[in-house]
């Protein structure tokens, strides 16, 4: 497919190696040279120079004839302009950033004018990331699928768990509950598991579980965690704004530190929750505000610096759980190593969603991809995928008879809204929703899982 | 440096260089002569390649300077492998001749030691003039629209081999770009093997011719080049060819997607069509008096300019016994070249225009030192990069000059036969003046200056920065 980025930044780089490894034309415009040729220069793309917004330039980058503009750059306004200029001249599907919460509406209001095939905020993203690691906080990660009803949770495997050393096939009747566990990482190398995998302590551990059942799973396993009823939250940017707006529907009460006054005032006019000014980095400070007594503590400072340090920090005041927001991902693994298990990163996380939707444009009629998600830190990927037509040789099989390709597991059926985890009777039927975790594999259609 | 990877690399273009033996040796089938020079070439070729094919690299990671590396290496080592049929055959018993004369062909230079074409094996001259056509477009271009890109680092080894002082892909996709440029090559290709049958060529020699002309090498059949064929049909032919193959590349891509404007825009062949025409008429009235008519003047005349700017070095007459004038010109031609983005070599119209104009913007800076002045090049402004590397690409190119003058010097032939010599040899055109007529051949020079003139030829047309970065010892710290 010819697509088209604007805005080099650290989201349109992490979509452009993305896209362009995945074998798409991918022609990038940005308004510094410097940020053009390196990314030329690490993938297969081509750069232009230039404002996306100037049609002069679009027409360079034959937007004419484009399949999809992606327009990224730290200016919201040059994004919606840019996007609405691109589709006049006839790109097919456009996708604008817009980050301002008081644009929420606006988009709400103008989508259909503006003909923009899809938003993405990485602030209002990660905020639901958020919430969603503080409603489950045994888990690393929780990935959310089919409204809610599916989790995909990520935590590591603690050595006094009862289910250490032994084998997958003797967990269900220990546990009694329904789950399935879709991968494991051990040693920096990525596991789909079969009977006799056996668990050991250290392991991440990639596991699907009905939304109902993950509690008692949870306690179970020995990971569980008390609810979380109060949460530090250092930084009062965007996406503590969002999560404030996620938070007040909840029974979660939240403290903000933020220096600056405006951001202050901004969330003591919209929220009610404690919000103190004053620098959160400073040891008085977080004494002050009850780091020691918190559930969790967020450090969501713009400087992933200061996340890291106050996230170690918090280790050491024994906060039960701790979120780091991290903007650069080269680091990460350090990062693990040094302690910090759950991270999120806005950029990660819309680079997903777009290659959700580019995979759905490339796919076939006969299943719709629904959800897109990377696992593992990126080392896989869970896809939920809408089944909507019979398809020889995948549906009304049943599973045991299936020969998915290697890498490739089938997590989670959904059929007539009951969750099932898939054990060898089960089948895939038309209309029923069906979650793949893939290692390794490009999926772009639920037809990919065979050979 | 990422040695296996760069190992891997040259692996492909040795394979590819033995698929490339498959035309000599249908050549030599046909023709019934031995096609043992090149079935020996094709096991060393083989025996060579595979070492890196089996090691597998740790990673496939290239930066820059495994690009420039990857490339000055593999334009070596096709010298030196694509020299062993000429040995093999006999056609050229000295090694050092041989390697000359593949450098000479892969380089599009053209210049030859071979004293008399007429005994060499027909397969023979089938391979020096094929050398041309491979070395014309770039040989890592063609590795790149064979095998599939993994990641887009392997855009450093595009910028390392194609001449001009800016580069850019065609489209996103790097092997696709490879892919566009190598088809517009062969159908142009195509088109005047085509044109020259119709003017009466047999086909071997039209093949041959074509491919020579493609690559604005210079090696052809006969001793006396274009010439021997006293057609007049086949010298406007290749006059129009040499002039078409001395354009960019890309043009010709904007013309077949309808972007004619891109075309009127492009200043660079605007100044290239002028300085064709000027020269051609000049050379026309001053020569007039050595023809028998004013159209074979304008003929010779336009097709020496082509055959000179285009930096192919074919001839029909010897212009070495021309007024200084002409000869002034010639040589200036010479020095010039053609387009960026063409298969010509020579300092390329674009960088000359850069430099000049940034000559008159440093006057200009001079009388008002607070103006702000940018440099535009085909409409748009240039990266103040780019008018540095075209500064930097003069200073190579004047000491390298320098250099291989004062050490060719040693052989004591004529000042004109030296300079024209190692001009030819750094713009890859091919024949020199002097003692040497443009018709001669370089077999008089010692075996050193040959090699010092070989490393010319390859310094040329990668444009310095790859050689000189290999022979660098900075490229080899780890630090």
């Amino acid at each position: 497919m010819k697509i088209i980025i604007v805005g080099g930044g650290t989201v349109g780089t992490a979509i452009t190696s993305q896209l362009a490894a995945e074998n798409h034309n991918v022609t990038v415009i940005d308004t510094e040279l410097s940020g053009i040729t390196e990314l030329s220069n690490i993938c297969d793309v081509i750069g232009i120079l230039g404002n996306g917004a100037d049609v002069s330039v679009l027409k360079k980058a034959d937007a004419q004839r484009a399949d999809l503009i992606i327009a990224v750059t730290p200016s919201d306004e040059i994004n919606i302009l840019c996007c609405a200029a691109a589709r006049k001249l006839g790109a097919k599907h456009t996708i604008a950033r817009v980050r301002n919460p008081e644009y929420t509406e606006l988009m709400n209001l103008m989508r259909q004018d503006m003909n923009l095939s899809m938003t993405v905020n990485p602030e209002l993203d990660a905020a639901q990331a958020l919430y969603r690691m503080l409603r489950y906080p045994s888990a690393a990660k929780v990935e959310t699928f089919y409204r809610g009803r599916v989790e995909l949770v990520e935590f590591t495997l603690p050595a006094e768990s009862p289910i250490c050393n032994k084998a997958l096939s003797e967990l269900r009747p220990t546990l009694k509950s329904r789950f399935l566990v879709c991968g494991v990482l051990r040693d920096d190398v990525m596991y789909i598991p079969s009977g006799d995998f056996v668990l050991k302590a250290g392991d991440v551990i990639s596991m699907t579980a009905p939304d109902d059942d993950l509690t008692r799973l949870f306690k179970a396993i020995g990971i569980f965690k008390q609810p979380i009823r109060d949460v530090l939250i250092l930084g009062g940017g965007r996406v503590t704004y969002y999560l404030e707006t996620l938070l007040a529907r909840s029974k979660i009460g939240s403290t903000v530190i933020e220096k600056n006054k405006e951001l202050c005032y901004t969330l003591t006019e919209d929220f009610d929750c404690t919000v103190v000014c004053d620098d959160g980095t400073k040891q008085e400070t977080l004494l002050e505000a009850g780091v020691e007594k918190a559930d969790a503590l967020l450090s969501l400072f713009d400087n992933d610096e200061q996340n890291v340090i106050m996230s170690i920090y918090a280790k050491t005041c024994r906060v039960p759980k701790i979120i780091s927001l991290i903007k650069e991902l080269s680091y990460v693994d350090f990062y693990k190593e040094m302690g910090l298990e759950s991270i999120i990163s806005p950029k990660s996380i819309t680079a997903s969603n777009i290659l959700r939707f580019v995979r759905a444009m490339t796919q076939d009629a006969s299943s719709e991809i629904e959800s897109l998600h990377k696992i593992m830190g990126g080392k896989a990927e869970a896809l939920a995928f809408i089944v909507k037509d019979d398809i020889a040789g995948i549906t009304d099989l049943p599973l045991k008879e299936l020969r998915p390709k290697s890498g490739i597991l089938i997590a989670c059926i959904i059929h007539k809204n009951k969750v099932i985890i898939p054990a060898g009777d089960d089948c895939i039927q038309k209309g029923d929703t069906v979650l793949i975790v893939t290692a390794g594999e490009t999926i772009n259609s639920i037809k990919d899982i065979v050979s | 440096m990422n040695y296996r990877m760069t190992g891997r690399l040259l692996s492909y273009v040795l394979l590819l260089e033995a698929a490339l033996l498959l035309l000599p040796t249908l050549t030599a089938i046909i023709m019934k002569e031995s096609i043992r020079p090149f079935v020996y070439t094709f096991a060393i070729l083989i025996a060579a390649a595979l070492p890196f094919l089996i090691i597998k690299p740790r990673n496939t990671r290239i930066f820059a300077k495994e690009g420039f590396v990857s490339v000055a290496l593999s334009w070596i080592l096709l010298s030196l492998f694509g020299a062993l049929p000429f040995v093999f055959s006999g056609a050229i018993p000295n090694y050092i001749d041989a390697f000359f004369e593949t450098v000479s062909g892969f380089t599009t230079t053209g210049a030859t030691i071979m004293p008399d074409l007429d005994i060499a094996p027909r397969s023979i001259l089938m391979w020096r003039a094929f050398t041309h056509w491979i070395g014309g477009m770039g040989v890592l271009v063609f590795v790149m629209a064979l095998i599939p890109s993994d990641g887009g680092r392997n855009i450093h080894l595009l910028r390392a081999e194609v001449p001009g002082p800016t580069k850019s892909k065609l489209v996103p996709k790097l092997r696709y770009t490879s892919v566009i440029l190598y088809t517009i090559y062969f159908v142009l290709t195509l088109i005047e093997l085509i044109a020259l049958l119709i003017a009466g060529l047999p086909f071997y020699d039209a093949l041959i011719t074509s491919f020579s002309t493609a690559g604005t090498g210079g090696f052809g059949v006969e001793n006396t080049s274009i010439a021997a064929y006293r057609n007049p049909a086949v010298e406007w032919i290749v006059s129009i060819f040499m002039l078409l193959f001395g354009v960019n590349f890309n043009l010709f891509f904007f013309i077949l997607l309808g972007k004619f404007r891109e075309i009127f825009k492009n200043s660079e062949l605007r100044v290239y069509l002028i300085l064709t025409a000027l020269s051609t008429a000049i050379i026309t009235v001053n020569t007039a008096s050595l023809f028998s008519s004013v159209s074979d003047a304008l003929r010779t005349a336009l097709f020496t300019v082509t055959s000179t700017v285009s930096t192919t070095g074919f001839v029909i007459a010897d212009y070495g016994t021309w007024p200084a004038l002409s000869k002034a010109i010639i040589i200036f031609l010479m020095v010039m070249g053609a387009s960026a983005g063409s298969t010509a070599g020579g300092m390329k119209v674009s960088r000359l225009m850069i430099l000049f104009k940034n000559m008159l913007r440093e006057l200009k800076h001079m009388l008002r030192p607070n103006s702000i002045n940018r440099i535009k090049l085909n409409g748009e402004t240039l990266e103040e990069e780019t008018v540095r590397s075209a500064s930097n690409y003069l200073t190579m190119y004047v000491s390298l000059f320098i250099l291989s003058f004062v050490l060719i010097s040693v052989d004591n032939m004529s000042i004109e036969t030296n300079l024209t010599a190692v001009l030819s040899c750094i713009s890859n055109v091919g024949p020199v003046m002097g003692t040497i007529t443009p018709f001669g051949n370089l077999s008089d020079y010692s075996a050193f200056s040959k090699i010092v003139l070989s490393l010319d030829m390859l310094f040329g047309r990668l444009e310095f920065l790859p050689m000189f970065i290999l022979f660098s010892p900075a490229t080899y710290r780890k630090k």
